[in-house]
């Protein structure tokens, strides 16, 4: 009897749509340890054609960035990502390889699909209207088309791959024609808002519901869009979505619910009965210390992800500040329970103050790629 | 029904011919669409498949046509499949190419998800010399070039 041995098939002769479709159904955090394989599978690995790949499979995964902005060098920026606890290694934040970073500080941001959007901020100590886009599939930035107005520390918030601006454009500044201006991403274009009609120029901005909400910094006003009109919100929703005691703001959406974190508690808006209501099972189990207030939160898919910042004096080392992270998971129970378990709490990153102003940990936000 | 009753030849590249039911070749989209155009023969080649992994792939879609003509139970039913294909993807190296590069063929979509995710799920906590190693890569990186490529992703081969 005749024994064939048949030819060896190796991965590297399949057709390159079956390689990649392989390759694409990996998570992104072993990415790096396969690019050492070979030259051709670091090709692959960097391939625009992995990205398209991972969409198409729905393999995309959720990714957290966290901004920093050091108070020593004003203009650097450094932005950080936590892909997957790095298997038994815990969670850290690791820094992205950014030459190309934008020059501005104090940006507002928003993520599209996987872009995030780098909004105004000061370049030289100057308030600016210029957006910087970074594609975090690669992390590389590139300029996009500028806004009419100069913003400094605006909000931003994104419906229908559009984003919303408003506030930052300094005392003065801001009127009704002006207030606030939207991002068509498709087109490429900038708009201006029709006004709510208030005296207020100087808003919060959030999309919930479908639609687009904005708080008033000056008044405790809050309107709502509503077929291309502003309507006055519920004052119960303006009353709790507010400052902290140290005057920040602290609120996150996650799957069309408004959370709001009042330095002790967290909340959420009950659209029906009109009312805030407690997170429930989480009292006294928020990780946070008291004592810092500087809290960062992003929707992190479908969780909530807090950030903050502890500074640590010790003999020998000043101002050495840990940077926390929490991740938060609800359920609802009943229509007008929803309960959080703090999933895991964790130091992810470290670092030395030059001084002790609060304020260097400036934006989290996560994309999916 | 008459229809599943019917009984079709697929021919593997050695010439060997496999009998399936009707409604099993379906499952292979590329012999559903001959089916459709009005192919009338009862004997099927598929030239590029061995008789091996043809074997392998018919048994596939038999077990997968036999569940879902199973009513109700639903649940148990999927995680019967579940594990069968867990079992049945189990294999070698080079025959999982095989397979995948067959169902790609053949267009059996479930397979070919079930084939590229097994690729996936074992390379991704391997280390680069192992994946080099069942691949059968070369490493074309010179020291230096290898020492650039770590440099880049730092974070991720830190202890």
């Amino acid at each position: 009897m005749k024994v064939e041995v048949p030819p060896v098939l190796m991965f590297l002769m399949l057709p390159n749509e079956l390689i990649l479709s392989c390759l694409g159904r990996a998570p992104r955090l072993y990415y790096p340890t396969l690019t050492l394989v070979s030259k051709s599978f670091r090709s692959l690995i960097n391939s625009p054609e992995l990205c398209k790949t991972r969409s198409l499979l729905a393999c995309t995964e959720s990714c957290l960035y966290v901004w920093f902005q050091f108070q020593n060098d004003e203009n650097t920026h450094l932005v950080h990502f936590i892909p997957e606890p790095l298997s038994n290694r815990g969670y850290k934040l690791v820094p992205i390889p950014s030459l190309d970073s934008p020059p501005s500080a104090m940006s507002g941001v928003a993520a599209v699909g996987s872009d995030i959007y780098a909004i105004g901020g000061s370049i030289d100590g100057v308030s600016s209207s210029s957006i910087f886009v970074m594609d975090t599939h690669y992390h590389t930035w590139c300029k996009a088309p500028s806004m009419h107005v100069a913003r400094v520390s605006p909000s931003a918030s994104v419906l229908d791959e559009k984003i919303y601006v408003t506030s930052g454009g300094g005392w003065g500044k801001l009127d009704y024609t002006n207030w606030m201006e939207v991002f068509d991403t498709k087109t490429q274009t900038w708009e201006f808002m029709p006004s709510p009609g208030s005296e207020s120029f100087d808003y919060e901005n959030v999309a919930l519901e479908g639609s687009i909400y904005v708080r008033s910094n000056e008044k405790g006003e809050t309107f709502k869009m509503n077929k291309g009109r502003w309507r006055a919100a519920d004052l119960a929703l303006t009353s709790g979505w507010t400052y902290n005691w140290k005057g920040l703001f602290c609120y996150c959406v996650i799957e069309n619910v408004l959370y709001c974190y009042s330095s002790v508690d967290l909340y959420w808006y009950d659209f029906i009965d009109r009312q805030w209501r407690e997170v429930k099972r989480l009292k006294g189990r928020l990780p946070m210390s008291s004592k810092n207030d500087h809290y960062r939160s992003a929707d992190y898919g479908g969780n909530l992800v807090f950030l903050w910042e502890e500074l640590v004096h010790t003999k020998n080392v000043q101002n050495r500040t840990l940077v926390w992270c929490a991740e938060i998971s609800f359920k609802r129970r009943q229509r007008t329970e929803i309960c959080g378990t703090v999933e895991w709490c964790d130091v992810v990153f470290t670092y030395t103050k030059q001084n002790t102003k609060q304020g260097d940990l400036m934006h989290v936000i996560s994309t999916t790629a | 029904m008459s229809e599943s009753n019917k009984k079709i030849s697929l021919i593997s590249s050695e010439g060997e011919a496999f009998e399936v039911s009707e409604a099993v070749a379906r499952e292979f989209e590329i012999v559903a669409h001959m089916l459709e155009d009005g192919c009338s023969g009862s004997s099927i080649p598929i030239t590029t498949v061995d008789s091996n992994i043809l074997g392998k792939v018919i048994e596939y879609c038999t077990k997968h046509v036999e569940v879902g003509n199973v009513e109700g139970n639903s649940e148990k039913a999927e995680k019967d499949l579940e594990e069968f294909d867990k079992r049945f993807i189990a294999v070698e190296m080079n025959t999982l190419f095989s397979l995948i590069l067959a169902a790609n063929y053949l267009n059996v979509k479930g397979l070919l998800n079930i084939g590229c995710q097994k690729v996936a799920d074992t390379i991704k906590d391997m280390k680069p010399e192992e994946v080099r190693s069942i691949f059968n890569i070369e490493n074309d990186y010179t020291p230096a070039e290898e020492e650039v490529v770590r440099k880049e992703n730092e974070w991720a081969f830190q202890p």
